[in-house]
C-alpha cells in the first residue's frame, strides 16, 4: 500500500465535515431568503393596509362631512321662523303690544351686534404661527444655519 | 449507501431548481408574450380611476346666523348586473319601500349582463336616508336568513338584494321653505352635474357657492393608495337679511294683500345708513325645496322678485324725489306759496290733481301733504327738464342698482329730444306717471332723503365665509344727488305732512316720514279705469333715520288710494320693526342718550 500525496491528504476535509459545512451554507442562505420575503411580505402588508385604511378613512371623512351638513341643516328646520313662532304659541307666548314693553338702560350694552360665524382674516404678519424649526429638515436646518453664519462672518468670499 | 443518499439529495435538487427554472421562463415568456399588454392594459384599468369631487355648496345665512340654504344627505339607488341573482327580491323591496314601479325595476334588473353592457343601471335618485335605513335592515334580514340557512346546507337559492347598491350624497335644503325665498332663488339640484343656482342670490353667487370641483385619480389597489386631495367646500354667504324681520313683513304684507284684495305685493326694509336690506317680502313665492313647481307658480311673464324684476309707474311716492330735485336745486323752499287753481297746462296739455279739485293757496308742504300734481308738475316746470332729468339720473332712475341679486330689471326713461318725449312729460313724470321703476330702484333713491343726501349700494350680501374666515363686504356710496341740508328739509317736511293730515302711516311714539302713492295703471289703450298701483315710502325716527320702508301693493279692490291701502300696510310693518329692531319710542330714546 502506498500513500501518494500525503500531504494533501493530511488537510482534506473529512466528507461529513463538508456536508455538514453545505448543509450549514445552504440553511444561511434559505434563513436569509427567507428574512429578506419575511421583511418584504411585512412592509407589503403594512402598505396594504396603510392603503385601505387610507380608503376608509377617506370614506368616513366624506360621511362625516355629508352627517354634518345634514344636522346643522336639521337643526335648522327644527329652529326654523315657522317652528319656533309654533312652539312659542303651544307654550302660551304671545307678540308683546308697544304699551307693554319696558326699555331698560343697560350700562355698557351696544345692543344685539350680528352674528360671527367665523374670524375675520387674520393679518399677514400673524398667519405664520408655527417657527420654521418645526417644519424645516435636518438638512435645511444645517444649510440655512451655514449660510447665516456665514452671513454674520462677512461670507466665505475673501 | 452514502452514495445513494447523495445522488437522492442532487435529484431533488435539480428537480426542485428546474421546477423553478421553468416556472421563471414561463413567466418571461408570458411577461413578453403579445397578449400580455393586453392583460397589462386590462389590468391598469381595475387599478384607478377618476372621480370629480364636487365641493359641499356653501350655505346661506341670516345676518344672525340662522341657516337659510344649507345641504342634506340623500341618496342614488341603483343595481350592479354583475351581482344580481333575485331580481324578483330586488323589484318587490322598491316598489314596497321606495314606491318604485315593480315591473320598471324587475326588467331594468333581470336582464343577464353582457360585458358589452354597462353594469350599473341607476333605478332612483334622491332618496330619503329613512327608506335606505328600511332597505339596509331588510337586506341584513335577508342576509341573516341566508346564513342560516348555508348552515344547515339547504340548497335553495334564499331571497337576496345582492347587487343592489344606494350610494350617498348631498342636496340642496332651503329650512326655511317660502321664507325669503324671492332673495334666495333656487339650486336645481336635480341636473346633477349640470345644475346651478337661478334667481337671487343663489345665481348671482352661483360660482362662490359652488366651489371648485376638482377631478381626481383614486387608486383601488392598495398599494398605490394616496391621500385624495381636500376639496374646500364652497363659500358660505352670511346675507343683510333679518329672518324675524323677513317673516313678520311677510305674514303682514299677505294678509294686506288678502284683505285689499291686491294682486300681488311688496315690502322692502333697508337700513338707509348703509344700504343693507333687512326683510324683501314679495309676492308669490316658491319653495325653493319644489323648485320645480316654478311654472306652477310663476305663470308667464311673472318675475321671481317683482321688488328687483317689475318695473310699475309709482305715482305720488316719485314727487320726493321731485321735491328733493327742487329743493336741491334752489327753485322752492318748504314756504314757497302756491295758488292751486286745480290745473296746469304743461306742453298744451291739462294736468289736474288726483280728485280733480282746486286746493287755493298752499306751501310746498301743503303740496307734499295733499299730493297735488298740478302743484309738482309746476315745481318741475320751475326746475326745468334739463336739471329735473339730470337729478332723476343722479337718483339712478332708469339705471339698474346692481343690487347683489340674480334678474333685476331697469326702463330707461325719455328725456329731452328722445322719440316719443312730449313736453308733457315733464309734468305727468313730475307726478310718477309715464315713468317706471321698480321698487328696488325707488327705495334706493329716496333713502339718500333719509340718509344725509347719501345714496348707499343697495345690497343683500353681508359677509363671506370662505376656508374658515369671514370676509365682511363693506356699505358702498353710489351718489350723493342731493346735499345733508336738502335731505334733512324735506325729511321735516314729509314728516309734518304725515302729522298733519293724521296720516293712517303714522306710528304711535315714532316720528316718521313718508309719502303715499296711487298711480295709474297703462293699458294698451291708454290707463285702466278702474285698477292702481298703492304705494307708500316711509323712513324713521327722522331724527336718526335706522329704516326706510318700501310698500307696494298691485291692484287693490277695497280701495285704489295708498293712503287707505298702502300707510296701514307700512304703519303695521314699522310697528313690528321697531320692537324686533329694539328701537325705543323716540321719548324714551332721547331720554337714554341725555343720560
Amino acid at each position: 500500500m502506498t500513500i501518494r500525496n500525503p500531504i494533501h491528504q493530511a488537510y482534506r476535509q473529512a466528507p461529513w465535515r463538508r456536508a455538514t459545512q453545505v448543509g450549514v451554507l445552504f440553511l444561511i442562505l434559505a434563513l436569509l431568503t427567507a428574512s429578506i420575503l419575511w421583511v418584504m411580505l411585512t412592509v407589503t402588508v403594512q402598505a396594504a393596509s396603510a392603503g385601505l385604511e387610507i380608503q376608509s378613512l377617506e370614506n368616513e371623512k366624506e360621511k362625516l362631512v355629508r352627517e354634518i351638513a345634514s344636522l346643522r341643516t336639521n337643526i335648522a328646520i327644527q329652529t326654523s321662523a315657522e317652528a319656533m313662532l309654533e312652539r312659542a304659541r303651544n307654550l302660551g307666548f304671545r307678540q308683546a303690544n308697544p304699551d307693554e314693553i319696558t326699555y331698560v338702560v343697560i350700562p355698557g350694552y351696544t345692543g344685539k351686534q350680528p352674528q360671527i360665524i367665523a374670524p375675520p382674516p387674520s393679518p399677514p404678519s400673524q398667519r405664520v404661527l408655527i417657527k420654521p424649526s418645526y417644519t424645516q429638515s435636518l438638512s435645511e436646518w444645517l444649510f440655512q444655519g451655514i449660510i447665516r453664519m456665514s452671513e454674520q462672518t462677512g461670507g466665505f468670499t475673501q | 449507501m452514502r452514495q445513494a443518499s447523495f445522488f437522492r439529495f442532487w435529484f431533488v435538487g435539480g428537480l426542485l431548481s428546474a421546477v423553478g427554472l421553468f416556472i421563471f421562463f414561463w413567466m418571461i415568456r408570458i411577461n413578453l408574450s403579445p397578449q400580455a399588454e393586453v392583460f397589462r392594459k386590462i389590468g391598469s384599468t381595475y387599478e384607478t380611476y377618476r372621480k370629480t369631487i364636487y365641493p359641499e355648496r356653501g350655505n346661506i345665512y341670516d345676518r344672525w346666523g340662522h341657516l337659510l340654504a344649507g345641504n342634506v344627505e340623500t341618496y342614488e339607488i341603483g343595481v350592479d348586473l354583475r351581482f344580481v341573482s333575485d331580481p324578483q327580491t330586488i323589484a318587490a323591496t322598491l316598489a314596497q319601500v321606495v314606491g318604485l314601479d315593480y315591473n320598471t325595476v324587475y326588467d331594468s334588473v333581470s336582464e343577464p349582463w353582457d360585458s358589452d353592457l354597462p353594469r350599473y343601471v341607476k333605478l332612483a335618485d334622491f332618496i330619503d336616508p329613512e327608506k335606505i335605513d328600511q332597505l339596509d335592515s331588510i337586506e341584513k334580514q335577508l342576509n341573516r336568513q341566508r346564513e342560516e340557512a348555508s348552515s344547515r346546507r339547504r340548497n335553495t337559492v334564499m331571497p337576496n338584494l345582492d347587487g343592489l347598491i344606494w350610494t350617498p350624497m348631498l342636496k340642496r335644503s332651503y329650512p326655511e321653505h317660502t321664507l325669503g325665498s324671492n332673495v334666495i332663488g333656487f339650486y336645481a339640484y336635480r341636473e346633477r352635474e349640470t345644475a346651478r343656482g337661478y334667481f337671487g342670490v343663489e345665481e348671482k353667487y352661483n360660482q362662490l357657492l359652488a366651489g371648485t370641483p376638482v377631478e381626481v385619480e383614486v387608486a383601488l389597489d392598495p398599494y398605490k393608495m394616496n391621500e385624495i386631495p381636500s376639496v374646500p367646500p364652497g363659500a358660505s354667504l352670511m346675507l343683510t337679511l333679518d329672518r324675524d324681520i323677513q317673516a313678520m313683513s311677510e305674514r303682514i304684507l299677505d294678509k294686506h294683500i288678502e284683505s285689499s284684495g291686491a294682486k300681488s305685493g311688496v315690502v322692502v326694509v333697508m337700513d338707509p345708513e348703509t344700504g343693507e336690506i333687512l326683510a324683501m317680502a314679495v309676492t308669490p313665492r316658491l319653495d325653493p325645496n319644489e323648485y320645480w313647481k316654478y311654472s306652477e307658480v310663476f305663470p308667464g311673464i311673472t318675475a321671481y322678485n317683482r321688488a328687483i324684476g317689475t318695473t310699475y309707474e309709482p305715482g305720488s311716492v316719485f314727487k320726493v324725489l321731485t321735491m328733493a330735485a327742487a329743493l336741491d336745486a334752489g327753485v322752492v323752499q318748504p314756504s314757497t306759496p302756491f295758488l292751486d287753481t286745480g290745473v296746469i297746462m304743461v306742453g298744451g296739455v291739462p294736468i289736474r290733481n288726483w280728485d280733480r279739485g282746486a286746493w287755493g293757496p298752499q306751501d310746498m308742504i301743503g303740496c307734499m301733504q295733499h299730493s297735488l300734481n298740478v302743484c309738482l308738475a309746476w315745481v318741475a316746470t320751475q326746475l326745468g327738464p334739463s336739471k329735473f332729468y339730470n337729478y332723476l339720473n343722479n337718483f339712478g332712475i332708469g339705471h339698474l342698482t346692481g343690487v347683489d341679486l340674480g334678474g333685476e330689471a331697469s326702463q330707461p326713461f325719455l328725456v329731452p329730444g328722445d322719440n316719443g318725449w312730449y313736453e308733457v312729460n315733464l309734468g305727468t313724470n313730475s307726478f310718477g306717471q309715464g315713468i317706471a321703476a321698480t321698487p328696488i330702484q325707488m327705495i334706493t333713491a329716496i333713502s339718500a332723503v333719509a340718509n344725509h343726501g347719501k345714496m348707499m349700494a343697495p345690497h343683500v350680501l353681508k359677509a363671506v365665509i370662505e376656508n374658515g374666515e369671514q370676509y365682511s363686504n363693506p356699505p358702498q356710496i353710489i351718489g350723493k344727488p342731493i346735499s345733508a341740508e336738502t335731505a334733512e328739509t324735506l325729511t321735516n317736511m314729509l314728516a309734518t305732512s304725515l302729522e298733519e293730515e293724521s296720516s293712517a302711516a303714522l306710528v304711535d311714539g315714532y316720528r316718521v316720514a313718508g309719502k303715499t302713492g296711487t298711480a295709474e295703471i297703462p293699458g294698451p289703450g291708454g290707463y285702466l279705469d278702474s285698477a292702481t298701483n298703492a304705494s307708500f315710502v316711509g323712513w324713521g325716527p327722522v331724527d336718526d333715520p335706522r329704516f326706510i320702508v318700501y310698500v307696494w301693493l298691485e291692484q287693490p279692490q277695497t280701495s285704489p288710494w295708498g293712503s287707505v291701502v298702502a300707510a296701514p300696510l307700512f304703519k303695521e310693518i314699522v310697528e313690528n320693526l321697531v320692537i324686533l329692531m329694539d328701537l325705543p319710542p323716540d321719548s324714551v330714546r332721547q331720554g337714554m342718550a341725555g343720560q
